[in-house]
């Protein structure tokens, strides 16, 4: 892949909107011509090399392009909003709006996210190596459906409304969930490998959530069925294991889980499978 | 005694009591009747600790200046600014909303009304899950099931049990309070809950699923455990049945609700319970809003912009960011670089991250009294005070817009808000 590398300069306080950060956009273009885009701050139009310096080789095929930013870029939003192909690492904590309803290719955060990243994501891979901000993979307000395809892995904790009105796609977080992950969840996977907090899967009509920690609350809503050993958790593990890298403690494969469905108030087809840990 | 003005409309609250009777005698104003303890305060003080004169901060300390000059320099911090900020809004008339937005869109600002901090979570549950609504007038007319949740009307909203909701006499309520049953759900004891026919204490922080429970006995699922929130599921069959069975429910909620853990989670349980309600009989929800106008906030910037709050010009198109474009976050990450405040006090009311950018930024106060956000204001412009001395459009909490009137003269050369918010406009559009 053709690295073009963005370091940023000293960023003011006012954030920078930068959808043009992107594989589609970079490739077909020289640095001149990618310092030339046009980016936001404020009200104010500026340029891309006004708050960054750009370096790197030209690429002419997206899928080729590996955009790498050095630095920290919190304030800077909508990097990598709708790519589809090729790849963004980000050595620095990535802003708000990062994978903005992403279609493919892959983003690597080395370092925390802001709130609303990845939002309605529709394919690909997002790898955040921090923490999470609130409204991960959820939808925009006033929208229908949330994520809809694609992985995410983030190897610190993710914070309230994790993947609100999810439709389709995976998510691991290794570390703790806030309130309310998969509240009007329509389908999809959520495998949290801290503890969940309140109300996990609140007006839920189907879908999985997999907890390996404990839950702060399970809703009155939600009604136990059974303790047994889900045959397609050991495959869907093995699976991310072996295709995804994907760090599971042993027990998680063969052991026993709680499963309770609901919500009840809405379709109740949705489940919550807890890990029992064996006295 | 001097004139007395009948069916004068109270800018105080949100119930925009139009019933008053105030008499007005040398400059001074007296209600006569029908006014609450609030309502009559708001009357009789309406002059004290009022902005004497147009400031701006010169050298560390507000001095006195002309209000062309005031004007200027407002429209130059507006217009010189990246990314101002326009907040407030609630305790003034449409009027003066219509001009904010007018502004905010000159100047490629953002705009946030003061349900940012109260009902914001309501408005994104109405989004999502609607709202079944009705008039005031209609719940005095009608309901016989009155619930309040996480609200203490008798103390924040005097005359709402008297005029609307518990006591009133209506069409085909011919016994007033006696043919109504009044439910009180809260954390703990109030006046309200005192007086009511059923009080369910529940544990802090678990409205939503005792809401959601309610929801799913309604629907005819059965909850196999003793108790929700710390309520028994015995008080919460007798209730779920006393809502089945009303003819007519209301829920009014508030802040308990709101901006309790939660936030609009536990609105959209209580929507979501509501809209099943009415498979059975007639249910209504009614937020109890707090200012005047923040309806009216709500409304305008609705209508204006597509959007009820939290509303971003930057781009010279209105886009929609709660979290994002809200006026506590704003400010408190840091973010925008100058602010006019209209008849709100955030610095008196914001977390202390945002109320130190707040002084740090150059800011424009458009206000009648002094506030604490005047004190650290740049421009401080008096305004008059609306409903007393200037006219305008209020929309009650239940959505019904009411003129509010002018009942005596403003100080010579105090202008109303939307009459300093266009001579801003007008400037700003000189200058640049």
């Amino acid at each position: 892949m053709k690295q073009i590398v963005l370091v940023p300069r000293k960023l003011p306080s006012i954030p920078i909107e930068a959808e043009v950060i992107s594989p589609e956009i970079f490739s077909g273009k020289n640095i001149e011509e990618i310092k030339e885009l046009q980016v936001w701050n404020g009200n104010c139009k500026r340029k891309l090399g006004d708050f960054f310096s750009v370096k790197g080789v030209k690429s002419e095929d997206p899928n080729e392009t590996h955009i790498v930013i050095q630095g920290d870029v919190s304030r800077v939003k909508y990097i990598g909003k709708e790519m589809r192909s090729g790849k963004i690492t980000i050595n620095g904590n990535a802003g708000m709006h990062l994978a903005d309803e992403m279609k493919g290719g892959e983003i690597i955060v080395n370092g925390d996210a802001a709130d609303w990243v990845a939002t309605e994501m529709r394919g690909g891979t997002l790898k955040i190596k921090g923490n999470a901000g609130n409204m991960l993979a959820s939808a925009h307000p006033g929208s229908e459906r949330g994520m809809k395809e694609g992985i995410i892995i983030v190897e610190g904790n993710a914070a309230s409304s994790l993947a609100r009105k999810m439709r389709r796609g995976t998510i691991i977080i290794y570390g703790d969930i806030g309130d309310h992950a998969g509240s009007q969840m329509i389908a999809g996977t959520i495998i949290c490998l801290g503890n969940i907090g309140r109300r996990p899967g609140a007006l839920m009509k189907r879908g999985t959530i997999i907890v390996y920690g404990k839950a702060e609350s399970i809703l009155p809503t939600f009604i136990y069925d059974a303790t047994y050993q889900p045959t397609f958790i050991r495959f869907y593990l093995k699976n991310l294991k072996e295709k995804l890298n994907v760090k599971l403690p042993a027990e998680m494969f063969n052991g026993d889980y709680e499963r309770f469905h609901g919500d009840i108030a809405e379709d109740g087809k949705g489940e919550i499978l807890l890990f029992k840990r064996k006295p | 005694m001097g004139k007395v003005l009948k069916d004068v409309v109270c800018s105080f609250c949100g119930c925009l009591c139009d019933n008053l009777e105030i008499a007005v005698e040398n400059g001074k104003i007296n209600p006569v009747s029908r006014a609450c303890k609030v309502s009559i305060s708001r009357f009789v003080n309406y002059n004290k600790d009022r902005v004497p004169y147009p400031m701006i901060r010169e050298k560390g300390g507000l001095v006195k200046t002309s209000l062309d000059e005031a004007i200027n320099k407002a429209a130059e911090i507006l217009s010189r600014a990246n990314w101002p900020l326009i907040y407030g809004l609630s305790s003034s008339v449409c009027e003066a909303h219509r001009k904010c937005v007018e502004l905010a869109e000159l100047v490629g600002g953002v705009i946030d009304q003061t349900a940012t901090v109260c009902h914001a979570p309501t408005i994104l549950a109405f989004q999502e899950i609607g709202e079944i609504h009705a008039t005031l007038g209609e719940i005095k007319n009608r309901s016989d099931l009155v619930i309040f949740w996480g609200c203490n009307p008798l103390d924040a909203h005097l005359n709402h049990f008297v005029r609307y909701s518990v006591t009133p006499k209506g069409l085909y309520i011919s016994k007033g309070r006696k043919d109504r049953t009044v439910v009180a759900v809260d954390v703990r004891e109030t006046r309200t809950t005192r007086v009511a026919d059923i009080f369910l204490r529940i544990e802090p922080g678990k409205d939503y699923e005792l809401l959601s429970v309610l929801r799913a006995l309604i629907n005819g699922k059965e909850i196999d455990l003793d108790k929700v929130a710390g309520v028994s599921m015995e008080e919460i069959r007798e209730l779920a049945e006393k809502m089945v069975n009303c003819r007519y429910g209301v829920i009014f909620f508030g802040l308990g609700l709101t901006m309790s853990r939660g936030k609009h989670y536990n609105v959209m349980a209580a929507l979501s319970l509501v809209r099943d309600l009415n498979k059975k009989t007639r249910f209504v929800i009614i937020p109890m809003r707090g200012h005047y106008n923040v309806k009216g906030a709500g409304v305008v910037l609705g209508w204006q912009t597509g959007y009820p709050f939290a509303v971003d010009f930057s781009r010279g198109y209105p886009r929609y960011g709660p979290g994002e474009f809200s006026a506590v976050n704003l400010l408190a990450n840091g973010e925008v670089d100058a602010a006019l405040i209209l008849a709100a006090d955030p610095a008196a009311n914001f977390p202390v991250s945002a109320s130190k950018h707040l002084a740090r930024i150059p800011t424009v106060v458009i206000d009648p009294k002094i506030s604490m956000t005047s004190l650290i204001a740049d421009v401080v412009i008096p305004s008059a005070v609306s409903g007393i001395e200037a006219e305008g459009t209020a929309y009650r909490m239940d959505g019904v817009p009411i003129r509010l009137r002018k009942i005596i003269d403003p100080e010579p050369g105090v202008l109303a808000d939307s009459e300093v918010l266009q001579l801003i406009i007008d400037r700003v559009k000189g200058v640049r």
